[in-house]
Protein backbone atom coordinates (compact mmCIF):
# COMPACT_ATOMS: atom_id res chain seq x y z
CA UNK A 1 0.00 0.00 0.00
CA UNK A 2 1.27 3.43 -0.88
CA UNK A 3 1.41 5.80 2.10
CA UNK A 4 -0.42 9.07 2.08
CA UNK A 5 2.62 11.32 2.13
CA UNK A 6 3.77 9.93 -1.22
CA UNK A 7 0.57 11.20 -2.84
CA UNK A 8 0.87 14.57 -1.19
CA UNK A 9 4.52 14.97 -2.14
CA UNK A 10 3.76 13.96 -5.73
CA UNK A 11 1.00 16.53 -5.85
CA UNK A 12 3.31 19.17 -4.38
CA UNK A 13 6.01 18.41 -6.95
CA UNK A 14 3.48 18.56 -9.78
CA UNK A 15 2.16 21.85 -8.44
CA UNK A 16 5.69 23.29 -8.21
CA UNK A 17 6.51 22.31 -11.77
CA UNK A 18 3.22 23.71 -13.04
CA UNK A 19 3.69 26.95 -11.13
CA UNK A 20 7.20 27.34 -12.50
CA UNK A 21 5.80 26.84 -15.99
CA UNK A 22 3.07 29.43 -15.44
CA UNK A 23 5.45 32.12 -14.21
CA UNK A 24 8.35 31.50 -16.58
CA UNK A 25 6.92 30.39 -19.91
CA UNK A 26 5.97 32.89 -22.56
CA UNK A 27 4.21 30.65 -25.04
CA UNK A 28 0.51 30.71 -24.23
CA UNK A 29 0.07 27.03 -25.06
CA UNK A 30 2.77 26.10 -22.55
CA UNK A 31 1.05 28.24 -19.93
CA UNK A 32 -2.20 26.38 -20.61
CA UNK A 33 -0.40 23.05 -20.14
CA UNK A 34 1.08 24.31 -16.88
CA UNK A 35 -2.33 25.35 -15.63
CA UNK A 36 -3.57 21.85 -16.39
CA UNK A 37 -0.71 20.52 -14.29
CA UNK A 38 -1.80 22.73 -11.39
CA UNK A 39 -5.36 21.42 -11.62
CA UNK A 40 -4.15 17.84 -11.78
CA UNK A 41 -2.03 18.33 -8.67
CA UNK A 42 -5.17 19.41 -6.85
CA UNK A 43 -7.00 16.37 -8.26
CA UNK A 44 -4.33 14.02 -6.91
CA UNK A 45 -4.81 15.50 -3.48
CA UNK A 46 -8.60 15.18 -3.76
CA UNK A 47 -8.46 11.52 -4.72
CA UNK A 48 -5.73 10.60 -2.24
CA UNK A 49 -7.48 12.16 0.74
CA UNK A 50 -10.85 10.84 -0.36
CA UNK A 51 -9.48 7.32 -0.45
CA UNK A 52 -7.65 7.93 2.81
CA UNK A 53 -10.75 8.91 4.70
CA UNK A 54 -13.03 6.48 2.91
CA UNK A 55 -15.33 9.33 1.88
CA UNK A 56 -16.55 9.72 -1.67
CA UNK A 57 -16.87 13.49 -1.88
CA UNK A 58 -13.27 13.91 -3.05
CA UNK A 59 -13.88 11.63 -6.02
CA UNK A 60 -16.88 13.71 -7.05
CA UNK A 61 -14.91 16.94 -6.70
CA UNK A 62 -12.06 15.49 -8.77
CA UNK A 63 -14.51 14.54 -11.52
CA UNK A 64 -16.02 18.04 -11.46
CA UNK A 65 -12.53 19.54 -11.61
CA UNK A 66 -11.64 17.40 -14.64
CA UNK A 67 -14.76 18.57 -16.47
CA UNK A 68 -14.02 22.16 -15.53
CA UNK A 69 -10.46 21.79 -16.82
CA UNK A 70 -11.84 20.52 -20.12
CA UNK A 71 -14.07 23.57 -20.49
CA UNK A 72 -11.25 25.90 -19.54
CA UNK A 73 -8.85 24.31 -22.03
CA UNK A 74 -11.43 24.54 -24.83
CA UNK A 75 -12.13 28.22 -24.25
CA UNK A 76 -8.45 29.03 -23.75
CA UNK A 77 -7.43 27.32 -26.94
CA UNK A 78 -10.18 29.10 -28.87
CA UNK A 79 -9.03 32.45 -27.47
CA UNK A 80 -5.44 31.73 -28.46
CA UNK A 81 -6.48 30.65 -31.92
CA UNK A 82 -8.18 34.01 -32.40
CA UNK A 83 -5.17 35.75 -30.88
CA UNK A 84 -2.87 34.05 -33.34
CA UNK A 85 -5.06 35.07 -36.26
CA UNK A 86 -5.04 38.67 -35.02
CA UNK A 87 -1.43 39.12 -33.91
CA UNK A 88 0.50 36.23 -35.52
CA UNK A 89 1.94 35.31 -32.12
CA UNK A 90 1.02 33.57 -28.90
CA UNK A 91 3.90 35.09 -26.94
CA UNK A 92 2.20 36.56 -23.90
CA UNK A 93 4.93 39.16 -23.33
CA UNK A 94 4.21 40.60 -26.76
CA UNK A 95 0.56 41.16 -25.86
CA UNK A 96 0.86 44.28 -23.70
CA UNK A 97 -1.97 46.32 -25.18
CA UNK A 98 -3.83 46.45 -21.84
CA UNK A 99 -0.70 46.80 -19.68
CA UNK A 100 -1.22 49.42 -17.01
CA UNK B 1 11.60 38.32 -5.51
CA UNK B 2 13.34 41.58 -6.12
CA UNK B 3 12.13 43.95 -8.77
CA UNK B 4 15.21 44.21 -11.02
CA UNK B 5 15.43 40.46 -11.55
CA UNK B 6 11.77 40.04 -12.29
CA UNK B 7 11.45 42.47 -15.13
CA UNK B 8 12.86 41.42 -18.45
CA UNK B 9 13.84 44.12 -20.89
CA UNK B 10 10.96 44.64 -23.28
CA UNK B 11 13.11 44.51 -26.37
CA UNK B 12 14.09 40.92 -25.59
CA UNK B 13 10.52 39.74 -25.72
CA UNK B 14 10.30 39.16 -29.41
CA UNK B 15 13.91 38.08 -29.84
CA UNK B 16 13.49 35.06 -27.63
CA UNK B 17 13.16 31.74 -29.45
CA UNK B 18 10.38 29.31 -28.65
CA UNK B 19 12.64 26.64 -27.22
CA UNK B 20 14.35 27.36 -23.90
CA UNK B 21 17.93 28.29 -24.59
CA UNK B 22 21.05 26.83 -23.07
CA UNK B 23 21.12 29.76 -20.68
CA UNK B 24 17.71 28.94 -19.28
CA UNK B 25 18.55 25.27 -18.93
CA UNK B 26 21.76 26.08 -17.11
CA UNK B 27 19.94 28.39 -14.76
CA UNK B 28 17.28 25.78 -14.07
CA UNK B 29 19.63 22.84 -13.87
CA UNK B 30 21.47 23.96 -10.76
CA UNK B 31 18.99 22.89 -8.13
CA UNK B 32 21.16 23.47 -5.07
CA UNK B 33 23.53 26.38 -4.78
CA UNK B 34 23.73 30.02 -3.99
CA UNK B 35 21.46 32.26 -5.99
CA UNK B 36 24.09 34.86 -6.80
CA UNK B 37 26.41 32.31 -8.37
CA UNK B 38 23.55 30.96 -10.45
CA UNK B 39 22.54 34.40 -11.64
CA UNK B 40 26.11 35.25 -12.61
CA UNK B 41 26.37 31.94 -14.44
CA UNK B 42 23.21 32.74 -16.35
CA UNK B 43 24.45 36.17 -17.20
CA UNK B 44 27.85 34.90 -18.27
CA UNK B 45 26.28 32.42 -20.62
CA UNK B 46 23.88 35.06 -21.79
CA UNK B 47 26.66 37.11 -23.32
CA UNK B 48 26.61 34.61 -26.14
CA UNK B 49 22.85 35.08 -26.46
CA UNK B 50 22.46 38.80 -26.73
CA UNK B 51 19.69 40.28 -24.64
CA UNK B 52 18.95 37.12 -22.62
CA UNK B 53 20.54 38.16 -19.34
CA UNK B 54 17.45 39.66 -17.77
CA UNK B 55 15.25 36.74 -18.71
CA UNK B 56 17.77 34.19 -17.45
CA UNK B 57 18.28 35.77 -14.05
CA UNK B 58 14.52 36.26 -13.71
CA UNK B 59 13.98 32.59 -14.47
CA UNK B 60 16.61 31.60 -11.91
CA UNK B 61 14.92 33.71 -9.26
CA UNK B 62 11.55 32.17 -10.09
CA UNK B 63 13.04 28.68 -9.92
CA UNK B 64 14.42 29.41 -6.47
CA UNK B 65 11.03 30.74 -5.41
CA UNK B 66 9.22 27.60 -6.58
CA UNK B 67 11.84 25.35 -4.95
CA UNK B 68 11.33 27.18 -1.67
CA UNK B 69 7.58 26.66 -2.03
CA UNK B 70 8.05 22.95 -2.60
CA UNK B 71 10.43 22.72 0.36
CA UNK B 72 7.88 24.39 2.61
CA UNK B 73 5.14 22.02 1.46
CA UNK B 74 7.40 18.98 1.90
CA UNK B 75 8.34 20.13 5.39
CA UNK B 76 4.70 20.63 6.31
CA UNK B 77 3.83 17.18 4.95
CA UNK B 78 6.68 15.58 6.89
CA UNK B 79 5.50 17.30 10.05
CA UNK B 80 1.79 16.59 9.82
CA UNK B 81 0.94 13.61 7.60
CA UNK B 82 1.14 10.26 9.42
CA UNK B 83 3.84 8.13 7.89
CA UNK B 84 2.55 4.62 8.27
CA UNK B 85 -1.10 5.00 7.36
CA UNK B 86 -1.55 3.81 3.80
CA UNK B 87 -4.14 5.01 1.34
CA UNK B 88 -6.76 2.50 0.35
CA UNK B 89 -9.86 0.70 1.44
CA UNK B 90 -12.09 3.67 0.89
CA UNK B 91 -13.08 2.90 -2.68
CA UNK B 92 -16.83 2.74 -2.86
CA UNK B 93 -18.55 3.22 -6.22
CA UNK B 94 -21.93 3.50 -4.57
CA UNK B 95 -20.61 6.37 -2.49
CA UNK B 96 -19.32 8.16 -5.58
CA UNK B 97 -22.66 7.74 -7.33
CA UNK B 98 -24.49 8.96 -4.25
CA UNK B 99 -22.19 11.98 -4.04
CA UNK B 100 -22.53 12.99 -7.68
CA UNK B 101 -26.20 12.26 -8.27
CA UNK B 102 -27.70 13.10 -4.90
CA UNK B 103 -25.65 15.39 -2.71
CA UNK B 104 -24.01 17.42 -5.49
CA UNK B 105 -26.57 16.98 -8.23
CA UNK B 106 -27.05 20.75 -8.50
CA UNK B 107 -23.31 21.22 -9.09
CA UNK B 108 -23.49 18.40 -11.61
CA UNK B 109 -26.25 20.11 -13.57
CA UNK B 110 -24.48 23.47 -13.41
CA UNK B 111 -21.37 21.77 -14.72
CA UNK B 112 -23.36 20.42 -17.64
CA UNK B 113 -24.57 23.93 -18.46
CA UNK B 114 -21.01 25.22 -18.12
CA UNK B 115 -19.68 22.58 -20.51
CA UNK B 116 -22.37 23.40 -23.07
CA UNK B 117 -21.68 27.12 -22.81
CA UNK B 118 -17.93 26.53 -23.10
CA UNK B 119 -18.46 24.37 -26.18
CA UNK B 120 -20.65 26.99 -27.84
CA UNK B 121 -18.23 29.77 -26.92
CA UNK B 122 -15.22 27.88 -28.18
CA UNK B 123 -17.00 27.11 -31.45
CA UNK B 124 -18.04 30.75 -31.85
CA UNK B 125 -14.49 31.91 -31.23
CA UNK B 126 -12.60 29.32 -33.21
CA UNK B 127 -14.67 28.72 -36.36
CA UNK B 128 -13.37 30.88 -39.15
CA UNK B 129 -16.01 32.83 -40.96
CA UNK B 130 -16.61 31.83 -44.57
CA UNK B 131 -14.77 34.24 -46.83
CA UNK B 132 -17.20 36.34 -48.91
Amino acid sequence: MIPLYAYVLLAAALFAVGLLGVITQRNAIRILISVEMLLNAANINFVAFSSYWGHADGYAFALFAIAFAAAEAAVGLAIFINLFRLRETVDVTALAAMKG
Amino acid sequence: MSAPTSTAPPETAKARPAEPTRTGRAAEGASRGDEGGRASLGQRNATAFRGEAGAASSRAAKSVMVLVLFAVIAFAVAETVPWYRPVGGGEDPDGVAEAIFERYVVAFEVLGVLLTAALLGAMYLAIREASP
